[in-house]
């Protein structure tokens, strides 16, 4: 695994390289032709940089005589520095004519193919001058690059013969769009010192600069002269602000040749080189950034030109606590230096590590172009079935004024059990992911009106009050069963009679029938059968003294015993002694009530 | 019997005739948001609560449509109005918690700590599941009242006596709640942010400078309306409501920023 996500890396890097070197751009150009007299031969020259072709197409001067040509001339360099290699070569197409009369003429057009790809130079100018210029003294003729004798130190360097430019591809652009901006100097002098007093300033950009060794080495037309330029300065550069936007001059300490014709005496003179120090000040740029427009797509983030993106997942088998790597990449032209990594959308089950982003841009022509590779490390926590989601990269294309869309293909991956890293795992909790709403609601939705509450509503406290007054009117119905059942103390002595009654049930009859002697007898038996069955008294242990025992483990109050003993008493002393037959009455209410007493007992 | 028998018949009618239209209406917005097509979907809801009437589904549907457009505080509104009617709709209140947490205002305690609790408690259920609850509790007491009243036993009385007064106590619980979920449901002074943001004023008007701006808030923001004013601004009237949106926090917003859950 290891081993191929290195090999792949190499791979990636080995394809980098191959891009980067092949990356010079073909250029076709007319070489600036200089100053021609009358009757003279003259060189046009077009230069094919960066390019493979024999065949020009072109057609001859008018008004000037072709004595030979093309000419071609082939000279190719390559060199490597800190491992990025550059080739270049260059193709010089030369045809020479003889300048027959004075005046203006124009250079026609000349077209070269290039790996089926048609370059053409834009149609110059040849001036040719009366032969009667050529011999009027130097002083007298405007200064020319290639004519030293009109260097004189006695002109002053004017404006058009020294100056520095500062040069923006385009003035209109999209903000992050990129500007190709050059600065160069312009001489028809030689320069011996150079100093930058203060350099352009670029407020509001972003800069990506160019690595250029400042030489004066290119010869150029501008507006019909020819001068000797060097590129101060070259960089891409990014608006980062809509609005217009400037770029302030900067001011040069620029040291000039000039020669001084010294007379040696006779007709020998001497061309003395003489410094002069003059001072320029470049001119500013203005570039007008138009906003993005509005609105943007959802995943914009700031990408303006054009892109393409590719992502592949290392490896197609996946295993638990195992690293593996998705690999983003980002190729294309613009401000790449500046697109923020995607977030790739990976389950949360999965672990994942910072990712590494590794960004190699190169400038290629009037912009910047290279790939951005961006590698992202996760390791699977868990088995499963899980998909790495797609990814949405969004950039303005300033060309087609217009946001692309491009998206990743998400990846189904399924995660087997690796090497399991500690012995035991412990068990995991349901997690809810909570990242988003649940799904509507499929069935009936059953619309209708909506009423008020119930207990805002009068019928409500109506069948509230029914099982009230339903108590109540049944209450009231039955108040007599209600007032008995209120009287629990009466209805305990009421139940504690009925034992006593059914015990003096015989008791009774004989004091109606005053048979004293009788109904003492029977009042004894039934007292004493009453507590007998009352305490589990079998007959043969009933004493007095067991009894009053029984009673007071029972509760009795030392009154009640008393009773219990005096009624004894009274009932076996009446037996012996009927004289006391008024009393029977009284007997019998005390024995009812003595055994109310202990019936009222028991039920504590 | 036989009222009732006529009953299902015309109810079998209408349903032959009109839910066909109210299910394919609703068929057809539940298949537009699976779609994708939400703007759709939302509409199609709407309709359907325009001419059918409304239901707690039918607003957490469209809660859920106006949610996947990115409109939060028509979202929060829907899935307020839905628990409205139905407390216990567990699917609203996970989306509405949801989607409070996606706002971008977090505001302060509201309310006393027991009375949310009471709130909590009340949206266990519906107003007037509370309510036949309290009835039923209630019918409890009355035969357990009888119970003490006509029984002799004690123990039977005993039963009867303390379970009467447990039963009721708990009877007139249900009854407080019922009215509190009553309450709750029917509440007129909740509205809910539907502005992306809104401006809230120290006074009834639109402020004149910077101290006149009491406080900033956005889309989705719960506020408690406790006044309103009518005022007028260069001869157009507007309303301005005094809303509460947390303890600590009131001013006065333009009632056209806000909609009110019902």
């Amino acid at each position: 695994m290891k081993l191929f996500r290195l090999r792949t890396l190499w791979l990636v890097v080995a394809l980098l390289a191959g891009t980067l070197a092949s990356s010079a751009a073909t250029n076709f150009t007319l070489m600036p032709v200089r100053r021609v007299y009358e009757g003279e031969k003259f060189a046009v020259t077009f230069r094919l940089d960066n390019g493979d072709a024999r065949d020009i197409k072109t057609s001859q001067i008018n008004g000037c005589r072709l004595i030979y040509g093309p000419s071609i001339s082939t000279s190719r360099s390559y060199s490597i520095v800190n491992g990025h290699a550059e080739s270049s070569s260059r193709i010089e197409f030369t045809y020479t004519y003889l300048a027959e009369k004075a005046g203006t003429f124009t250079i026609p057009e000349a077209s070269v193919v290039v790996d089926g790809k048609r370059y053409a130079t834009r149609p110059g100018k040849v001036v040719v001058e009366p032969a009667s210029n050529a011999s009027k003294p130097a002083s007298s003729r405007p200064v020319d690059l290639n004519d030293i004798d009109t260097q004189t130190s006695d002109r002053t360097v004017g404006s058009n013969d020294v100056f520095v430019r500062i040069i923006t591809s385009r003035t209109r652009v999209y903000e992050q769009e990129a500007i190709e901006c050059t600065i160069k100097l312009y001489t028809k002098y030689s320069i011996s010192e150079f100093f930058p007093t203060k350099q352009p300033s670029f407020d509001g950009f972003l800069i990506e600069e160019c690595d250029v060794k400042p030489a004066l080495n290119a010869e150029e037309t501008f507006n019909g002269q020819n001068y000797l330029t060097a590129l101060l300065k070259k960089c891409i550069i990014f608006p980062q602000k809509p609005g217009k936007l400037t770029i302030n001059s900067g001011n040069y300490d620029i040291t000039v040749v000039q020669y001084d014709n010294v007379n040696m005496g006779g007709f020998m003179t001497v061309r003395q080189p003489k410094t002069r120090k003059i001072q320029v000040s470049s001119n500013t740029a203005s570039i007008e950034v138009l906003p993005l427009p509005t609105p943007q797509p959802q995943g914009f983030t700031g990408a303006v030109g054009t892109f393409s993106i590719d992502s592949k997942l290392v490896g197609n088998k996946f295993m638990t606590n195992d690293p593996a790597t998705l690999i983003y990449t980002i190729r294309g032209t613009g401000n790449i230096k500046y697109v923020k990594e995607p977030v790739i959308d990976f389950p949360s089950e999965f672990e994942q590590y910072t990712p590494k982003a590794d960004i190699n841009a190169i400038v290629s022509g009037p912009s910047v172009m290279g790939t951005m590779t961006i590698e992202y490390t996760f390791v699977p926590q868990t088995v499963g079935s899980f998909t790495i989601g797609s990814d949405r990269f969004v950039y303005f294309d300033p060309d087609k004024r217009e946001y692309v869309t491009l998206t990743t293909p998400a990846y189904d991956i399924k995660v087997v059990q690796g090497a399991a890293t500690s012995a035991s795992k412990d068990q995991e909790a349901i997690a809810a992911k909570n990242t988003d709403i649940l799904h509507i609601y499929l069935g009936d939705p059953h619309p209708g009106h909506i009423g008020k509450p119930i207990v805002n509503q009068g019928w409500y406290y109506i069948i509230l009050a029914l099982p009230a007054i339903a108590l109540v009117v049944i209450s009231i119905a039955n108040r007599r069963n209600l007032r008995r059942a209120a009287d629990v103390k009466g209805q305990k002595l009421a139940r504690a009679g009925r034992v006593a009654r059914k015990r003096l049930v015989t008791a009774k009859k004989m004091l109606d029938a005053h048979d004293a002697d009788k109904f003492y007898a029977e009042t004894l038996r039934a007292l004493m059968g009453y507590l007998s069955d009352k305490f589990a008294i079998p007959a043969g242990k009933l004493s007095r003294t067991e009894i009053s025992t029984q009673l007071e483990s029972h509760g009795a109050s030392e009154q009640l015993r008393a009773s219990v003993q005096s009624l004894l008493d009274q009932c076996e002393m009446a037996r012996y002694t009927p004289d006391s037959a008024g009393s029977m009455a009284t007997v019998y209410d005390e024995v009812s009530s003595v055994i109310n007493s202990i019936e009222s007992l028991q039920k504590k | 019997m036989k009222l009732r028998n006529l009953f299902f018949i015309l109810t079998a009618f209408i349903a032959s005739v009109l839910p066909t239209a109210a299910a394919s209406l609703t068929e057809k917005a539940d298949s537009a948001y699976s779609a994708g097509k939400y703007q759709e979907a939302a509409e199609g809801y709407m309709r359907v609560i325009n001419e059918q009437g409304v239901s707690a589904p039918l607003y957490y549907n469209l809660g859920n449509a106006e949610y996947r457009q990115g409109h939060l505080g028509l979202a929060i509104l829907n899935y307020e109005r839905a628990l409205r009617i139905d407390p216990t709709f567990s699917q609203a209140r996970n989306n509405l918690e949801f989607v409070n947490t996606k706002i971008v205002d977090r505001p302060g305690m509201r309310g006393t700590f027991l009375g949310n609790a009471c709130d909590t408690l009340a949206n266990q259920a519906a107003s007037d599941t509370w309510a036949w609850i309290a009835f039923v509790l209630f019918v409890f007491v009355c035969l357990l009242v009888a119970m003490y009243l006509f029984t002799t036993d004690v123990r039977r009385r005993k039963i009867g006596f303390f379970g009467a007064i447990v039963v009721f106590v708990l009877s007139v619980i249900a009854f407080l709640l019922a009215q509190r979920a009553a309450r709750i449901a029917t509440d007129s002074s909740t509205a809910i942010v539907t502005a992306p943001s809104a401006i809230l004023s120290t006074s009834p008007r639109q402020p004149r400078d910077r101290n006149e701006e009491a406080l900033l808030l956005h889309e989705g923001t719960r506020l408690t309306i406790l006044d309103s004013v009518k005022a007028v601004a260069d001869s157009v009237p507007a309303l301005w409501l005094d809303v509460e949106i947390d303890n600590e926090h009131r001013a006065w917003i333009r009632a056209t920023d806000v909609e009110r859950v019902r």
